[in-house]
């Protein structure tokens, strides 16, 4: 094997202008192959996290859309009282929503402890700007249950206020009872419960296609009445109101039931299951995929195919070299590795070195397309691409060998020494 | 017990339909330090005999032993053993690796033997030292002339310290003074006990052996020994 390495790196050495040249086409399909396999698989990953984080049964879930949205009081109050009436509909086991967004304690404005922790949690983000800002998750308490292994209900406050869960990293200098006072509504919440360091929420663009968001350095509380019937509150929550069913089996009557509602007090809303919003982002992917793979198969192919060519044209200039071999104690065995092992040398390095810059890339880049959804990526490049693109490169290798291992294994050594002799005198 | 015995040995080629009988029942035994010539027309099978006993090739009928050893039947892998360690060829043109140096041409059957690094240098140096081109270790065979080349070709069969030298013309690419050079060397290395088998056509070269046989159309026709 030490032999058949040492000549393979010396052919590579000694050739090394068609080496370079064969490098440049492994790069390139190796390229192909790493960005379509880290994408799609990435996507599929998603999909796995999406069902292992939800707590419960999508098909039991009804995602409401709203459109035709008015920017105007009156349109609120109408979704208002139109979630109240949901709320008490039969076949429903609850209605929630959430919404994410910045906001001000006065008692945290000016609380150096509490703008220090900050300060490191948001480090080399836009936030670290802004240490005194709280990033706050109000979400209904009926919907707690949606992440699976997060809080589920709300300690009471024993003072009457808005019970409010703060992150554990906060626990030092918010310890139980402690009271907060929303600067811009006025709205009081008492901290009687802490978020876990691993807690994490969907994210509120979109619970599928997004990967779930850490909710180290949040706060968590139910909407307040102000911000319930607050327009802005309204519209930017409109997208995130959810409906658990009560029974999966009703679901299509309850959808109805819910779009008839809509309909009766003049509201355009669409009602949707998660599982149905699922299967379709499942369509999506697979299009995606489908189309990546296929690029990566013909790029890969035409790779195959322009490696045998250059490989076989050297291996047909060559055959006196390989008959020279022979004549002193080479086998045809070790030829023929010597010739695959040239191909796994310029092959398996190129797939591996774009992996790893391919990794670097998305360790390092603050592409907001990368940054979003970085820790999916990471793991489908670590956990799917590598082992991917180390067997095409393997696969690629073998078939770019065959042609010229059969050159050579057609000809007797005999035959192979009445090739190209050095012979210039 | 002879160093090369071949009884009853046939070649045959196929192309297709038609059938060449390179040779036809030849019976040759070779002593062990023996310098043989082997002469006749071209076509006649000569150099068909010598990729024979050289393991390049085998016998489509008849046996081969080498050495006491019967090669009839042997695989790829035994055959490779013994060609580049036991048997080693010197080439009409001289059969080097144009993009390796002399020293590197010296040392490929070692490589395939798999001797360690440091005998690999002692014996690639002692062999350049006996044909006396060890200071071109260095060069690459455009560099060098023929004689030289053919000396580096011999320095090979040397190092891996082969007791049979089948040469094939080997001063078919050279002059006059470099072919005899080449002679010498052979001749010298005869002297020591190693046993040389050449393909000539040249009656000056085939004096420097003790025994010619003359080949034609695939038999051998002709074995006298020179006294």
């Amino acid at each position: 094997m030490n032999t058949v390495f040492k000549l393979a790196w010396n052919g590579l050495w000694k050739r090394k202008f068609h080496t370079l040249l064969v490098m440049l086409v492994c790069l390139t399909a190796m390229g192909t192959v790493v960005s379509a396999s880290t994408n799609a698989s990435a996507q599929l990953y998603q999909q796995k996290l999406f069902l292992r984080s939800i707590g419960a049964e999508p098909a039991e879930i009804l995602h409401l859309y709203h459109r035709n949205v008015q920017e105007t009081q009156e349109f609120a109050n109408r979704i208002y009282e139109y979630h109240h009436t949901l709320s008490r509909m039969d076949g429903i086991k609850s209605i929630g929503q959430f919404d994410a967004c910045g906001i001000s304690f006065r008692e945290l404005s000016g609380n150096e402890r509490y703008r220090e922790i900050n300060r490191k949690l948001h480090r080399g983000d836009v936030l670290e700007k802004y240490p005194d800002r709280v990033q706050m998750l109000y979400v209904d308490e009926s919907l707690l249950s949606f992440v699976k292994n997060g809080i589920r209900v709300y300690q009471k406050s024993e003072k009457g206020n808005l019970p409010m869960y703060v992150s554990e990293v906060f626990q030092e200098i918010l310890p139980l009872g402690t009271t907060l006072t929303e600067e811009r509504t006025g709205t009081q919440y008492e901290v009687t419960g802490y978020l876990p360091e691993k807690a994490q929420w969907f994210d509120e663009n979109d619970l599928i296609r997004f990967p779930t968001v850490s909710l180290r350095g949040w706060f968590a509380a139910p909407f307040d009445e102000p911000n319930r019937t607050d327009v802005m509150t309204q519209l930017s929550t409109l997208h995130n109101t959810y409906i658990i069913a009560a029974d999966a089996q009703q679901i299509e009557p309850l959808k109805a039931a819910v779009e008839q509602e809509a309909h009766r007090q003049k509201l355009d809303v669409q009602a949707q299951t998660l599982a149905e919003e699922l299967a379709q982002y499942r369509a999506q992917t697979r299009l995606f995929c489908t189309r990546q793979a296929a690029l990566a198969v013909f790029l890969t192919v035409m790779s195959i195919s322009t490696i045998t060519a250059a490989c076989t044209a050297h291996t047909l200039q060559n055959l006196g070299e390989y008959g020279i071999w022979l004549a002193n104690g080479f086998t045809k065995g070790k030829i023929a590795g010597c010739i695959l092992m040239e191909m796994l040398m310029l092959l398996v390095p190129s797939a591996w070195g774009i992996w790893c810059g391919w990794l670097i890339k998305l360790l390092q880049s603050k592409e907001i397309g990368i940054a979003l959804f970085r820790e999916v990526l990471l793991t489908a490049h670590m956990e799917f691409t590598f082992a991917v693109s180390t067997a095409a490169a393997v696969g690629t290798a073998f078939a770019s060998a065959l042609l010229p291992i059969l050159c050579v294994f057609r000809k007797k050594p005999a035959e192979l020494l009445g090739g190209k002799l050095y012979a210039d005198d | 017990m002879p160093m090369i015995e071949m009884k009853k040995i046939s070649k045959e080629y196929r192309n297709g339909q038609v059938v060449t009988h390179a040779l036809k029942n030849v019976d040759l035994s070779v002593e062990k330090g023996e310098f043989l010539a082997i002469m006749g027309a071209s076509g006649s099978g000569k150099t068909t005999l010598l990729h024979l006993i050289g393991c390049m090739d085998v016998p489509t009928a008849g046996t081969y032993r080498f050495d006491g050893r019967d090669l009839t039947s042997a695989n790829e892998k035994q055959r490779a053993k013994i060609r580049g360690k036991e048997l080693a060829f010197v080439f009409q043109n001289f059969a080097l690796l144009r993009e390796d140096t002399v020293y590197e041409n010296v040392a490929m059957p070692l490589l395939a033997q798999k001797v360690p690094r440091k005998e690999r240098r002692q014996r690639v140096e002692e062999a350049l030292q006996a044909v006396g081109i060890a200071d071109l270790a260095r060069k690459y065979p455009d560099q060098i002339s023929g004689g030289q080349k053919q000396r580096t070709a011999i320095a090979r069969a040397l190092a891996c310290k082969a007791d049979v030298l089948l040469a094939d013309e080997p001063t078919g690419a050279l002059d006059s003074a470099a072919g005899e050079q080449i002679m010498r060397i052979l001749s010298r290395l005869n002297e020591e006990g190693k046993t040389i088998l050449v393909i000539t056509h040249d009656n000056q070269v085939a004096a420097y052996a003790k025994r010619r046989i003359l080949i034609q159309d695939g038999r051998i026709v002709q074995d006298e020994t020179q006294k």
